[in-house]
């Protein structure tokens, strides 16, 4: 309790400035404080040597440039450094009577132009060397002193926090100066950390500090400002603290352009809208990539959300979303979307196809087996009538899964299937290796049926025969 | 005959100040782009969780292909270090490409290993497969040791890509150093993009591991090398990948992956012939060829690169070792831009013809021979009595500045995103390093390409011996003292 006293009363400590002596952070903080964020420092710099050239490019048009012939580059050609026709003096005039660039000039005696675009550009380039070098070591400073900054707040928010869930409902607690906009980042970050990790009751009381503490009103100004760094931030905030009145407004961001912003905000609608959690591949109008897939499953499991009915959703007209549906399917084993995915299996996409397949064989039922045969016979004949090698490649794949969902569900029935299969003379050599792999163990008279002729028709039989009698040996 | 040498003189020097401003102009546009694609990673990074790779069953399968040759000291720790990745659905296929030494032996005794049986279907021609060998151990369930006659490392992992059945490939270095989620960052640009682009390859960073502290096949401690030469190359690499490649990515001209850690759609590998054998820069000619596959093709596609420190390597520490790597990698550009030529300025091959290959030819290939022609040509009119000292002095400042600030960036961008060297003394000693670099280091990667050229020309294919001290014996000395 007396730890805990000593928490709440404590305050940061005030750095000490001593005089004649500037410490690295306060050199930091000084740093940060007028020079924000270090990539505008570049674009500064860029626009310096923009400025720079535009000035020479402008001064020097009209005048000597490269020498435009052989005798040009012979030709001693004036040194002047003339003042413009308004009396005015240029900048790069002014330049140039500067020492040491006046002495240096002077031990040329043509190019001169060229000369005073290689005098400004070795003096921009070693100037911005000696920037560079005391900004890298700035950064450094910075950078340590920011971090030191963060941790310290970050382990003081860290057990401000462990004790204020294990205090009493009604017992007054303050927070270490909540006022400073980096201290609430901070917070914040902390207070959705220790939300992930807890349930029921204390994760209620978490929810209710953060309301409390107005941090709610902070996650939906992120989200309505214009960086969509601040947004997607926002989206992942408010998701976590269950801020569900502001599902509408993530909504119409599912279908941003900006990748990173679409996918928070579609991960943030699956876990805020309890009713419908997939409500948004419905109006989905962009691919849903499959890294978009994975972390929308992951969010599923995550947090246990349930998913009633795929079937809508099966339908959708882009492919993406319904390969995703058919794959959410299998994998939740939703076999009351059975016939759907059955359906599936004749639709012309293959990616489609191959999705209703793998669902099937997580379903594992003796219905499928015709229906995959089905399938597997019209890629055969698809594959054999097409030239295209990327669609040859994916119908090959479809045929290989198509195996693996047979495995199971096969009989001694099946062995005109694959003889048939074996009979195709452009069969792809891991569809034949599968095959007669599951031939052996369903039709004990394999050797003798293959021998009939069929060998011969297909040579890599034979390689097979004897790597899998090898192996059963081995055994 | 006056007036003819002074006309010779007047192209020599202007065409020679046009190449240098046209080359430092490149380099400026690079450092802008990379400088952009820099910032736009690291800002969509910082919102990247790839644990949910770990767990996904939706994880694509990879398979991690490593050629050994005579690697009897490290074998042992680096298959360790491989199988220690994490991700939930990859396997390792070490390929022993008949190794002279004890290598299989110590694999097959650390291992628990026993030979298997083995089918595959040899979609590339390569050297006949000795044997197969599995653990008995579940626990090294997902490794594979190829035994097969000697053939060189390009045919070491055609074995590797034939044998194995995974969506995507990872052709490593058995020497390197991965960190441990390096196939969950480099898997992750195939994920986003597949459907309607599709990425057939993708690269990450190299970075310099002589003198960080390394044990079990992990990077414990990250140090800056101890000795100079090495240390010049960390700088080189840092501006070679941390500026060069990720603006080349940008600009879809990307022409090489390093042939230490990459990553490669299968199915496209394979259909595009694999690597050639026969010549020294099989990695920069497979990268080009999978291109020209699916340009020819009219597919979409694209090649990535991410900037994360993925792969540490041993780098050359004598100056003689460095030379012959250095030889070798100019023979291997000179090779895959001479053998596919056909893309040279040819739009049908958008930027990776218009900007990329072009890129390569002038800057890569020729710069090497312009500034030794420069230098020759300067070496002449000194012996002449036509040259100007001064101007002379102020080109020199102006290339050593340009090439300061380029290395000032270039440890600035590795400042600003990744941090590696965390100590103040490191990073201060690499800027220090950076000052006598151009003075030093160039003139021996200079020299280096010139014999490379002279080599190519001369019809010698050797790789030349490279010698390792291994991390094992590093981190072996460390614990003696």
């Amino acid at each position: 309790m007396v730890a805990a006293q000593n928490i709440v009363s404590s305050k940061p400590r005030k750095q000490k400035i001593l005089c004649g002596y500037i410490s690295h952070s306060m050199l930091a903080k000084l740093y940060t404080e007028t020079i924000m964020v270090p990539y505008k420092k570049g674009i500064c710099l860029l626009l310096v040597f923009g400025f720079w050239s535009l000035v020479f490019v402008q001064n020097t048009s009209a005048q000597d440039t490269l020498p435009t012939s052989p005798s040009d580059s012979l030709t001693v050609e004036s040194t002047q450094t003339t003042d413009r026709s308004d009396g005015r003096v240029s900048i790069i005039d002014r330049f140039f009577q500067i020492e040491p660039f006046r002495t240096i000039l002077s031990k040329f005696d043509h190019n001169i132009g060229f000369i005073k675009f290689l005098i400004i550009l070795v003096t921009i380039l070693f100037f911005n060397a000696i920037f560079l070098f005391l900004y890298i070591l700035l950064n450094r400073a910075v950078k340590t002193y920011l971090r030191n900054r963060n941790e310290k707040l970050r382990t003081t928010y860290q057990s401000e926090l462990a004790y204020y869930v294990s205090l009493d409902e009604d017992q007054p607690f303050y927070f270490t100066n909540l006022n400073k906009r980096i201290n609430r980042e901070i917070f914040v970050e902390e207070l959705i950390s220790l939300h992930k990790s807890l349930i029921g009751e204390t994760a209620l009381r978490v929810e209710s500090l953060y309301f409390e503490k107005g941090f709610d009103r902070d996650s939906l100004g992120r989200i309505r400002s214009r960086s969509w760094s601040k947004k997607a931030k926002g989206f992942r905030e408010l998701a976590q603290m269950n801020v569900r009145a502001a599902t509408k407004e993530i909504l119409q961001y599912t279908n941003s352009s900006n990748r990173i912003l679409r996918m928070e905000a579609q991960l943030a609608t699956v876990k805020l809208n309890s009713e419908n959690p997939l409500a948004f591949l419905h109006n989905l109008k962009i691919h849903l990539t499959l890294w978009e897939q994975i972390n929308i499953l992951n969010t599923i499991q995550v947090n246990n959300i349930e998913i009633d009915s795929l079937d809508d959703v099966m339908d959708s007209k882009n492919h993406s979303v319904a390969i995703f549906a058919i794959t959410l399917c299998g994998l939740f084993n939703h076999l009351k979307s059975w016939p759907k995915v059955l359906e599936k299996l004749n639709h012309s996409n293959p990616d489609i196809r191959l999705s209703a397949i793998k669902a099937l064989a997580i379903f594992n039922l003796i219905e499928n087996k015709q229906p995959i045969k089905d399938c597997f016979q019209a890629d055969v004949i698809e594959s054999n009538n097409t030239k295209d090698g990327f669609l040859q490649e994916k119908l090959t794949r479809n045929k290989l899964v198509a195996l693996d969902a047979l495995e199971q569900l096969l009989s001694k029935d099946d062995s005109d299937f694959y003889m048939n299969i074996f009979r195709n003379r452009n069969e792809d050599f891991n569809v034949l290796k599968k095959s007669y792999q599951q031939f052996i163990q369903i039709e004990p008279a394999a050797s003798q049926m293959l021998r009939d002729g069929i060998m011969e028709l297909q040579p890599a039989l034979k390689m097979l025969k004897d790597y899998f009698e090898y192996k059963n040996h081995a055994k | 005959m006056i007036e003819f040498f002074n006309i010779l003189r007047f192209i020599a020097e202007n065409a020679i100040i046009v190449f240098t401003f046209l080359i430092f102009g490149s380099y400026t546009i690079l450092t802008v782009f990379s400088a952009m694609e820099m910032v736009h990673y690291m800002r969509k990074n910082s919102f990247v969780d790839y644990d949910v790779l770990l767990t996904s069953p939706l994880a694509p399968s990879i398979s991690i292909i490593a050629p050994a040759y005579n690697e009897g000291k490290t074998i042992v720790d680096n298959i360790r270090s491989l199988l220690s990745l994490h991700y939930n659905n990859f396997e390792v296929i070490i390929v022993n490409d008949g190794s002279t030494d004890d290598t299989i032996q110590k694999v097959i005794d650390a291992y628990d290993l026993v030979k298997v049986p083995f089918v595959y279907l040899e979609r590339i021609q390569t050297k006949p497969v000795k044997a197969v060998y599995q653990s008995r151990n579940k626990a090294f369930k997902n490794l594979k040791i190829i035994d097969k006659v000697n053939g060189g490392k390009s045919d070491a992992m055609n074995v590797g890509i034939s044998f194995t059945d995974c969506q995507f490939v990872a052709i490593v270095d058995v020497d390197c150093v991965l960190v441990d989620n390096a196939l969950q960052l480099m898997v992750k640009p195939f994920l986003e993009e597949q459907s309607y682009n599709r990425v057939i390859a993708s690269g990450g960073v190299i970075r310099v591991a002589n003198s960080c502290h390394i044990e079990d096949g992990r990077i414990i401690d990250i140090r800056l090398p101890r000795k100079y030469l090495p240390k010049m190359q960390v700088i080189e690499y840092t501006r070679a990948f941390l500026m060069g490649r990720m603006a080349w990515s940008r600009l879809d001209g990307l022409l090489l992956i390093s042939g230490a850690f990459g990553m490669f759609d299968r199915e496209i590998l394979l259909k595009s012939g694999g690597y050639s054998l026969n010549i020294v820069g099989e990695d920069m000619e497979l990268v080009v060829k999978m291109r020209r596959y699916m340009a020819e093709r009219n597919q979409p596609y694209k090649v990535t690169y991410i900037p994360n420190p993925l792969c540490w390597t041993e780098v050359p520490e004598k100056r003689k070792i460095l030379i012959r790597q250095r030889d070798r990698w100019t023979r291997g550009n000179i090779e895959s831009i001479f053998m596919h030529f056909k893309i040279f300025f040819n739009p049908k091959y958008k930027s990776f013809g218009m900007l990329g290959h072009p890129y390569w030819f002038f800057f890569e290939w020729l710069a090497p021979i312009i500034e030794f022609l420069g230098l020759l040509y300067f070496t002449i009119i000194v012996i002449l009595g036509f040259h100007n000292w001064y101007f002379f002095f102020l080109l020199l400042a102006f290339v050593y500045f340009f090439a300061i600030n380029l290395s000032y960036f270039a440890i600035l961008f590795e400042e600003l995103s990744y941090h590696q060297y965390k100590k103040r003394r490191d990073m201060l000693k690499l800027m220090l390093i950076a000052l006598i670099e151009p003075v030093l280091y160039h003139p021996m990667v200079l020299y280096s390409s010139l014999k490379g050229n002279y080599k190519y020309l001369t019809g010698e294919k050797s790789w030349g011996k490279m010698e390792r001290k291994g991390f094992v014996a590093e981190a072996g000395k460390k614990k003696t003292k």
